[in-house]
C-alpha cells in the first residue's frame, strides 16, 4: 500500500494530451497491456521458467505508446510485456518467446524477461534489474549525433537505484547533456520520510537531483497525469536541454506479492470504475480502472469502453491462440546468432 | 612493402587510420596508450573524437554497448585490466549476448580495450589477465596481439567485426620491434607460426610470445630448436592452427600470463589432447599467487623467459 499523501496533487493535472486526441486513445494501450497479461496468467500452463507480469504498471507504457516517436529509442526490464504491448508489439510474437516458440523475435531463447522488438525501438532487453541502463547512454549518444531531437527511453524499477550503476548513469547523462528520459516504474512504498525502505534519500526524485538530472514525480495510478509528465520531460530532453527523470510512482497490484506473479485480483472488470470498492486495488490503485474513472467522468459511455475492451480481449485471445500452436525451433538454432557467421 | 616500427606506433597508427576512414568510430575514454606508453600524439591529434567519461567503468562499458548498437563504432580504453571488473555486468553479461537475444537482429560491435597483465611493481590489484574468465562466455571475441603487425592488423579486424571484442593489450609490449605492412593482414581467429623450429613448439600470446622468442634463441645456443606459435585471438580461439603445429613437433609447451585454472593455454591443452592424445606438452602459467610488487618475487610467478626455455630442456630430456 502507498500511503496517501505521499504523492504529487492530483487537483493540478491537467490533461493537454487528451484534449487534443481521441478521449479513448489511451485506454486501448492500457487493456491491450492488461489483458495481455491477464490471459497470459490464464495459460501458465505454456510458459517455462520464471516471468514477470506488468500488472498495475500500465500507466508508463501507456504514456510511452503516446510520447514516443518515431526514431526514438527504448531500453526496459524483466517487467516488459506492457512496453511491447502498448507500441503495439505483435501480441502473437510475444506470446510465442514467452511460451520458447520459434515465433518469437528471439526465437524462444529469450523468454519473458528478454522481450524485445527492435522495429519499435527497443533493441535489447537486459534481465538485470540496472542492466540496460548504462546501455540506454550510449543509444541516447548516438541519437544526439545522427537524429537530433530523437531522445532515448531508459526504463528501470525502484530496485534499480540499489546499484551503483544508475548512479554512474545519472552523472553520465547529466555530464554529458545526454538526450535521454530515466523512466523510473516505482512500486515500492514510501516510509518514515525516505523514499523506500531499501533507500536512505527522501525520493528517487532527490537522487536524480543530486546529479542535476532534473525531473518530476507523478502518480502513475493515474495515465493521464503520466503522459502529461513524460509529454512534458520528453519535450525538455528533445530541447537540448540534457536528461529528465520521472518518479512514477505506481500502486503494487497484489499478484506482485510471491516470486511468480499470480492472479491475485482476477480479471479486470471495467464494471467497476462505476462501482464502490472495498479493496484499495479497485478501488484506487488500478490505473485502468482510474483511466475508465476518468473517461466516464468526461462523458464517455460505459458501454463504449466495454466495446472497446471486448474488441481488444479478442484480439489479445486470438494471438494466445497462435502462439500456442507456433513450434520450437529446430536444435541448431540453439547455436546460430552467438557471433557473426 | 613493410615497415620496421615499434608496436606502441603501430598501435597509434592503426587507431589513427581507423579514425580516419570511418566518422562512427568514437574513442570512449582516452588511456589506450597513456600513461604507461611513449607519448603517440594519438588523443591530441583526435581531440574531438575522444570522449573522458568520469571513473564509472559500469557507465563507460553501457555507453559503449549502447553507441554500438545504434550505429556507432566506439572503441573503449578502459585502461588497467583490472578496471573492467567494475564493469563487468556490461561486458560479461550484457554485450555478448545482445546477438542471441535479439534472434540476430542486433549486434553491438564495441571494441573494449585493457592494458593486462604483469606490468611490473604495480602489485596485486593491477596485474590480472582478467580475460580468461571471459573465455567462458560465449558471444565475446578477445583478441591478444603481441607484435606491432598483430596491433595494426587486429585493431583493422577489430572494427570490422560486428561482434563485441575485447582487446588484450600489455603495457610491456611498447617497445616490442616488427615489421607491419603497408595494408593491415591478420585474420581473426588464426594463429601465426613465428618461428621454426623442429625440436619443441611453444604456443604463447601477447607479451609471452615475446619473451618465448627471447627463451627461443636461448635454447638455440643450447642445440634445440624451437617454434613459436602466436595465438592472435583467444576466442575464437584458432585450435585447428595449434594441433596442425602440435603434430608437427615432439613436445609442446602451453605457455600463458594468465594464472593455470581456466587458462586459454589449459584448454588449449586439453583440446589438444582430445585430439591428438600422443602429445607430449606441459603447462608454463603464472602461478597461483597474486602479483606481488618486488620484481624478484614477481618472477617468481610469472612466466619469465628463462622458465620458459628451462622447461622447453626440461621436457625434452623426459620425453
Amino acid at each position: 500500500m502507498i500511503e496517501r499523501g505521499t504523492r504529487p496533487d492530483q487537483d493540478e493535472v491537467v490533461c493537454r494530451s487528451m484534449t487534443t486526441t481521441q478521449p479513448t486513445e489511451l485506454l486501448e494501450p492500457l487493456l491491450l497491456a492488461r489483458r495481455f497479461d491477464e490471459i497470459l496468467l490464464a495459460n501458465t500452463d505454456a510458459i517455462r521458467g520464471h516471468f514477470h507480469v506488468s500488472i498495475g504498471l500500465e500507466a508508463t507504457a501507456a504514456a510511452l505508446s503516446r510520447v514516443r516517436r518515431s526514431g526514438d529509442l527504448i531500453t526496459t526490464t524483466y517487467r516488459n510485456h506492457a512496453h511491447l504491448a502498448a507500441l503495439g508489439s505483435d501480441l502473437s510474437v510475444m506470446y510465442a518467446e514467452i511460451f520458447g516458440r520459434d515465433l518469437g523475435h528471439q526465437r524462444g531463447r529469450g523468454g519473458s524477461i528478454h522481450l524485445s522488438d527492435p522495429g519499435l525501438g527497443m533493441l535489447h532487453t537486459s534481465a538485470m534489474v540496472s542492466g540496460g541502463v548504462p546501455i540506454a547512454l550510449g543509444q541516447a549518444y548516438s541519437l544526439s549525433r545522427t537524429r537530433p531531437g530523437a531522445v532515448c527511453f531508459c526504463f528501470f524499477g525502484d530496485g534499480a537505484f540499489g546499484e551503483g550503476a544508475v548512479h554512474e548513469s545519472l552523472n553520465l547523462a547529466s555530464l554529458w547533456r545526454l538526450p535521454l528520459v530515466f523512466v523510473c516504474e516505482n512500486n515500492a512504498p514510501p516510509g518514515d520520510g525516505r523514499a523506500n525502505d531499501q533507500q536512505s534519500a527522501v525520493s528517487l526524485l532527490a537522487i536524480a537531483e543530486a546529479h542535476r538530472v532534473h525531473g518530476r514525480a507523478v502518480d502513475a495510478r493515474h495515465p493521464a497525469a503520466v503522459v502529461d509528465a513524460l509529454e512534458a520531460l520528453a519535450e525538455e530532453v528533445r530541447d537540448g536541454d540534457g536528461p529528465r527523470f520521472l518518479d512514477a510512482q505506481a500502486g503494487r497490484w497484489p499478484g506482485n506479492a510471491t516470486f511468480f506473479p499470480h492472479d491475485a485480483t482476477g480479471r479486470t472488470d471495467v464494471r467497476h470504475a462505476q462501482r464502490d470498492a472495498d479493496d484499495p486495488w479497485r478501488s484506487t490503485d488500478d490505473p485502468v480502472l482510474n483511466e475508465c474513472r476518468r473517461l466516464l467522468a468526461a462523458g464517455v459511455g460505459l458501454d463504449h469502453i466495454r466495446a472497446i475492451d471486448r474488441r481488444i480481449t479478442a484480439e489479445v485471445e486470438g494471438a494466445l491462440g497462435r502462439a500456442r500452436l507456433a513450434p520450437v525451433a529446430p536444435p541448431e538454432a540453439a547455436f546460430t546468432d552467438v557471433v557473426a557467421p | 612493402m613493410t615497415s620496421t616500427v615499434t608496436y606502441w606506433q603501430a598501435r597509434a597508427a592503426a587507431l589513427g587510420r581507423e579514425l580516419d576512414a570511418d566518422a562512427r568510430v568514437v574513442l570512449v575514454g582516452g588511456y589506450v596508450s597513456a600513461p604507461f606508453n611513449p607519448p603517440d600524439g594519438l588523443l591530441e591529434g583526435y581531440a574531438d573524437r575522444v570522449l573522458w567519461p568520469p571513473i564509472s567503468e559500469a557507465a563507460q562499458c553501457g555507453f559503449g554497448i549502447g553507441a554500438a548498437m545504434s550505429g556507432l563504432r566506439p572503441f573503449v580504453p578502459i585502461g588497467t585490466s583490472s578496471f573492467m571488473f567494475y564493469a563487468w555486468p556490461q561486458i560479461a553479461n550484457e554485450a555478448p549476448n545482445i546477438r542471441y537475444l535479439s534472434g540476430g537482429l542486433v549486434t553491438a560491435p564495441v571494441v573494449f580495450h585493457v592494458m593486462a597483465g604483469a606490468r611490473r611493481s604495480s602489485g596485486a590489484q593491477h596485474e590480472h589477465m582478467p580475460q580468461a574468465m571471459l573465455q567462458n562466455v560465449p558471444g565475446l571475441r578477445i583478441l591478444a596481439p603481441a607484435t606491432p603487425a598483430d596491433i595494426d592488423g587486429l585493431i583493422h579486424a577489430a572494427f570490422r567485426c560486428d561482434d563485441p571484442v575485447l582487446l588484450v593489450d600489455h603495457v610491456l609490449l611498447a617497445n616490442a620491434t616488427g615489421e607491419v605492412p603497408d595494408n593491415p593482414d591478420a585474420t581473426m581467429g588464426r594463429a601465426d607460426l613465428l618461428r621454426q623450429g623442429g625440436d619443441v613448439l611453444i604456443v604463447a600470446y601477447s607479451l609471452m610470445v615475446q619473451r618465448a622468442l627471447v627463451a627461443a634463441a636461448s635454447l638455440d645456443t643450447q642445440g634445440i630448436e624451437a617454434s613459436v606459435l602466436n595465438l592472435r585471438t583467444l576466442a575464437p580461439v584458432p585450435i585447428d592452427d595449434v594441433v596442425h603445429a602440435v603434430q608437427n613437433h615432439p613436445a609442446t609447451l602451453f605457455v600463458d600470463e594468465a594464472r593455470g585454472p581456466g587458462s586459454t593455454a589449459s584448454y588449449l591443452m586439453a583440446r589438444v589432447l582430445e585430439q591428438a592424445p600422443s602429445t607430449v606438452a606441459r603447462l608454463v602459467c603464472s602461478k597461483q599467487a597474486p602479483s606481488p610488487f618486488a620484481e624478484e618475487l614477481l618472477d617468481e610467478i610469472v612466466p619469465t623467459a628463462e622458465r620458459i626455455a628451462l622447461t622447453a630442456a626440461a621436457v625434452l630430456r623426459e620425453s
